[in-house]
């Protein structure tokens, strides 16, 4: 993997808070080391207070590391002076929070292109490109609303629209389904998910969900300041759901499916190339193996039916 | 829409709040042009005064214990009328060149709206002594001559002639119901002589029926005899009449200006102060209510400068807000404020020292004008009070990182 592959890079990143009594330090981050690749959706799981936030923070440059590499497009951001990480807030990094943080006297369409002023794009270009992103997260019609006007759902579409405006490289939402209920929430996912997709945005979500982690590439998973596990949550998921579609096609045991998933053969289509020879050689039985074989026939003979 | 467009609506946010604070900032301004207009008044009578201390040889008499005319507005009105007796005692003294008596009274008020004027009764065979001194030079017709005695004439100040839209030949009603004809129009070098109007002393007696002088005013033959003079008159005028020469009487008064100019440059200070730590209170509120919104503007990239900015600009539209509310209370209720001010003033013993009548008293008739040399002067310090009333919460508010400015409840 090469470096350019990495948009994430954090060596042994350390965070250090004075406690709230102002006597000594409290850890928030005890040596975190972390790779993510460019364009994937990431989630940051963890119990409250075990620094999911501090480390996204860290990321976004709001906070700087006690110590440590964060390196975000190949460039370490904490060696970076305070105007150069304002730059990079504004050109790098979009935030979606979980209290939306709409600034609330001002519409959507003008908290949408508040990032943009930010960086002094010209008047006209702010608002059509505002207008645009207001559109793709299907909120054109509610342009001159103010927050308060919004549901918790539009508002987070707001902040979404917000946090695009700059097109930025890593988006990062600090528990953007946190006020919303389960089925806007799996809008608003749905949404982070297609323009991960579409427009190959990284995406780093902090979420207490499973249902979330199991929507992104990757999770990572911290306790007291440390990562404690890290999966390719997506693809186990897939994975599952091509075990329980197997499962229920062949109408066979999971003893079956799990030697054959674990062959490699995920799908009907892939056993459908199989000889008999291989699949006994997997199963270690030749009726079964045959058993398979007229049934995966049978499926492709049918396969309007199966789909 | 820019950080000073976002500023002005930012200032419409919580509009009650902000109402009450344009009000207070505006109340105090008011106070601070009042002040300082009267200030203004105190240094023009104070250099009158200065200007009119060839008036060496000069004594005035009036009932014991008097002010000077009343002091500004009218208040306390004229000294009560001595018995014309006293001026045939007084000529019949030695060293005395002239006598001249004079019935002091006001046309108008604060009050009803319009300014009031002193009118002053006098001997026209006798020279005339006006109003804030200096010397009289008539600018259009004639002085009042012997002859005039009783006649319904006048003769009017140059600043009054202007402000009534006058001339030779018009006529103006005094008491409401006894009209007299301007003979004649003089200067005197001040403003408060040459916005007053002058009759004869027997036409006063009759327009305001008066029996006697409010004050008399005597001329010596040579400043070295004033003293021996004012001895001789305290001595047989006796104890119920208070002999004063010009001379203590410009130092009594300076007295009295500089202890009212202290009054109102205090007051001045304590709008300004009150004005400053409202202003400071209010952004310190402002800023921690919308810490976290800082915290979001630096999040998506805003300049700490740029945030700046937009509350600097918020806290000077509050305050030059504040200049427009206090500029129009000013122009409204200023001149009431003013009243009340020197009212509890002269009250508080900064009445006019007995006898000050030709010298115009403390305060004989105070022009109330903003000039616009002191709204500029204003304005310019309603910005620096939004500047310097944003700073400390600002520079808090700048300080904090953007982690800290976002968990902020």
């Amino acid at each position: 993997m090469t470096e350019s592959e990495n948009v994430v890079d954090l060596k042994d990143v350390k965070k250090d808070y004075v406690s709230k009594e102002g006597k000594g330090t409290v850890a928030a981050l005890r040596g975190v080391n972390m790779t993510i690749k460019r364009g994937s959706m990431v989630a940051i799981k963890g119990p409250s207070g075990s620094g999911k936030t501090t480390l996204l923070q860290v990321i976004g440059a709001l906070d700087i590391p006690t110590s440590g590499a964060v390196n975000v497009n190949g460039e370490d951001i904490s060696e970076m002076k305070e105007k150069d990480l304002t730059e990079y807030r504004a050109k790098t990094i979009g935030f979606v929070f979980q209290s939306y943080n709409l600034i609330p006297n001002l519409t959507a369409l003008e908290n949408v292109e508040l990032p943009m002023e930010a960086r002094d794009v010209p008047a006209k270009e702010r608002k059509e490109r505002a207008l645009a992103l207001l559109a793709e997260v299907g909120m054109e019609e509610r342009i001159n609303y103010k927050p308060l006007k919004l549901s918790g759902g539009e508002a987070q579409r707001v902040a979404i629209a917000r946090a695009l405006a700059n097109e930025p490289s890593i988006i990062l939402a600090d528990e953007p389904t946190g006020n919303l209920d389960s089925k806007t929430g799996e809008t608003i996912i749905a949404l982070m998910d297609k323009l991960n997709k579409e427009k190959g945005t990284t995406i780093i979500i902090v979420t207490h969900s499973d249902d979330i982690s199991k929507m992104c590439d990757l999770t990572f998973t911290i306790k007291d300041g440390k990562i404690t596990s890290e999966q390719e949550t997506k693809k186990l998921a897939e994975t599952e759901d091509k075990r329980k579609v197997l499962r229920i096609a062949l109408s066979a045991s999971d003893k079956i499916v799990d030697k054959l998933v674990e062959a490699g053969y995920l799908d009907i289509d892939s056993l459908s190339k199989a000889s008999v020879d291989e699949l006994k050689g997997i199963l270690g039985d030749k009726n079964r193996a045959e058993k398979i074989a007229r049934k995966v026939k049978l499926l492709k003979e049918n396969e309007e039916l199966i789909a | 829409m820019s950080a000073v467009s976002r500023a002005v609506g930012n200032v419409f946010r919580k509009k009650v709040r902000s109402l009450f604070v344009i009000l207070i900032i505006g109340f105090c301004i008011a106070i601070f042009v009042t002040m300082s207009v009267v200030n203004s008044n105190i240094a023009d009578r104070e250099s009158d005064i200065s200007a009119n201390s060839a008036a060496a040889t000069e004594i005035t008499v009036r009932p014991a214990g008097q002010g000077g005319y009343g002091g500004f507005g009218g208040f306390g009105g004229p000294s009560s009328a001595m018995s014309e007796s006293v001026i045939t005692t007084i000529k019949a003294q030695a060293d005395i060149l002239s006598v001249q008596p004079v019935i002091t009274q006001f046309e108008g008020s604060f009050q009803s709206g319009t300014r009031p004027v002193i009118v002053q009764g006098e001997d026209p065979s006798q020279p005339l002594v006006l109003m804030g001194g200096g010397s009289i030079s008539t600018t259009s017709g004639r002085s009042l001559n012997s002859g005039d005695e009783d006649a319904m004439v006048a003769i009017v100040g140059t600043d009054y002639a202007t402000g009534h839209s006058v001339s030779v030949g018009s006529t103006i009603t005094l008491n409401s119901s006894y009209t007299l004809t301007i003979v004649g129009i003089y200067s005197t070098g001040n403003t408060f002589g040459n916005d007053g109007i002058t009759i004869p002393y027997d036409t006063a007696k009759t327009v305001y029926d008066v029996s006697g002088p409010n004050s008399i005013f005597v001329t010596v033959n040579y400043a070295g005899n004033v003293q021996s003079v004012v001895t001789t008159l305290q001595g047989v005028l006796g104890p119920n009449y208070d002999v004063v020469s010009v001379s203590s009487l410009e130092s009594q008064i300076q007295d009295s200006l500089n202890d009212i100019y202290q009054n109102s440059a205090t007051g001045l200070y304590i709008s300004l102060i009150t004005a400053v730590a409202v202003m400071i209170f209010v952004m310190i509120l402002i800023t921690r209510e919308r810490t976290k919104e800082i915290g979001v503007l630096k999040a998506i990239g805003f300049k700490n400068k740029t945030i700046v900015a937009q509350f600097f600009t918020e806290s000077v539209v509050l305050a030059v807000l504040g200049f427009v509310v206090g500029v129009v209370l000013a122009e409204v209720a200023g001149p009431t404020l003013a009243t009340m001010f020197l009212s509890s003033s002269t009250s508080s013993g900064f009445g006019g020292p007995p006898g000050a009548g030709h010298m115009g008293g403390t305060f004989g008739g105070l022009s109330f004008n903003l000039q616009p040399e002191l709204l500029v002067y204003t304005l310019v310090l309603a910005v620096a009070l939004g500047i310097i009333g944003s700073l400390y919460p600002i520079i808090r508010a700048m300080q904090l990182k953007p982690a800290e400015a976002l968990r902020y409840d």
